[in-house]
């Protein structure tokens, strides 16, 4: 009987790691991003027509923290990065993002300008959270790149 | 009948005597009539003696009690497993013992480890690694909107204004 007891204590606890291990490895994985290249700016238009002005959070997000007031969407993506893996995105002609998903909430961006390498960044990235990489550029102008779950 | 032959009636009864005597006295017994009674009143009392005296058993020792218990359990253990090494058989029983402590304890240790909060696992800090040696970078995280804002920017450059003047969770 206290065997009988024993045995299926076993059993559940290994059941329950294996769920487990299954639980973690499901959320490990399938890292499903979206990934928005803005364009920031104190003009009232972007220069290049084609861009939209962003949704009004992410407004309010970035003009609580950078100087500029008019934020457009020059690119957005979507991005599905599995498991310890690495993903490369293409958000305009000269810029570009490689996303490799780490242990944890972590991930790994390196941002690309012109083909080159500008910056590698380690970064916590919780389901909630957002990951803003910014850069100035010429004419008092400014780049963002918005990293979040989607 | 003297008292020397109540005394052979009496070893004879007991068993003590052998040989000639035991003859001489069983003789004596089947001829005389007194000799004959006491012979058979002695029988009897050895007989209700030897039915009436109680059964006394030594006395266990504690550790030949606890001996027992242990050859109990280990007789039963052989039941179970009539095969296999002895060396097997004493890890299997320590594994049965221990068995459901261990799992459990791993279940509770991976479960935290999976589905603990991201404040009880170990912080990583931010890495930012400049490939060129040009930019310079200032993060920036406000745990409240759950944000992290790297800005980078060229520390050569002269630059008018500060692009970030104000702190995030204010």
């Amino acid at each position: 009987m206290r065997s009988a007891f024993y045995r299926r204590l076993a059993t559940l606890a290994l059941t329950g790691l294996f769920v487990a291990f299954s639980a973690g490895n499901a959320l490990a994985s399938d890292l499903k991003l979206e990934v928005r290249l803005i364009w920031g700016t104190n003009d009232e238009k972007s220069p290049n027509p084609d861009h939209k002005p962003v949704d009004a959070r992410t407004t309010g997000m970035l003009s609580k923290a950078f100087k500029w007031k008019k934020y457009f969407l020059v690119n957005s993506e979507k991005v599905d990065v599995a498991s310890r893996a690495t993903k490369k995105v293409r958000l305009s002609e000269h810029s570009e993002v490689e996303i490799r998903e780490l242990e944890g909430d972590n991930i790994e961006i390196h941002v690309y300008g012109k083909g080159k390498l500008v910056r590698k960044i380690k970064e916590p990235l919780s389901k909630d959270g957002t990951v803003v990489i910014a850069g100035e550029d010429k004419n008092d102008c400014a780049w963002f790149i918005i990293i979040k779950n989607r | 009948m003297n008292l020397k032959q109540q005394l052979e009636i009496q070893a004879l009864v007991d068993g003590e005597l052998a040989g000639t005597d035991a003859a001489r006295v069983r003789m004596l017994v089947d001829q005389d009539r007194d000799s004959h009674e006491l012979f058979e009143e002695l029988s009897l009392v050895k007989g209700a003696l030897i039915d009436g005296e109680p059964a006394l058993a030594m006395p266990e020792p504690p550790d030949f009690y606890f001996s027992q218990i242990r050859r109990r359990i280990e007789a039963e253990e052989r039941t179970e497993s009539p095969t296999g090494a002895s060396g097997s058989r004493t890890l299997w029983t320590w594994l049965r013992g221990h068995l459901g402590t261990v799992a459990g304890t791993a279940v509770v240790v991976a479960a935290i480890g999976l589905f603990a909060p991201a404040y009880l696992r170990p912080y990583v800090p931010g890495e930012l690694t400049d490939s060129e040696g040009e930019l310079s970078a200032m993060t920036y995280r406000s745990e409240k909107d759950s944000l992290t804002i790297v800005y980078l920017f060229d520390s050569s450059s002269t630059v008018e204004e500060e692009p970030v003047p104000e702190p995030l969770d204010k």
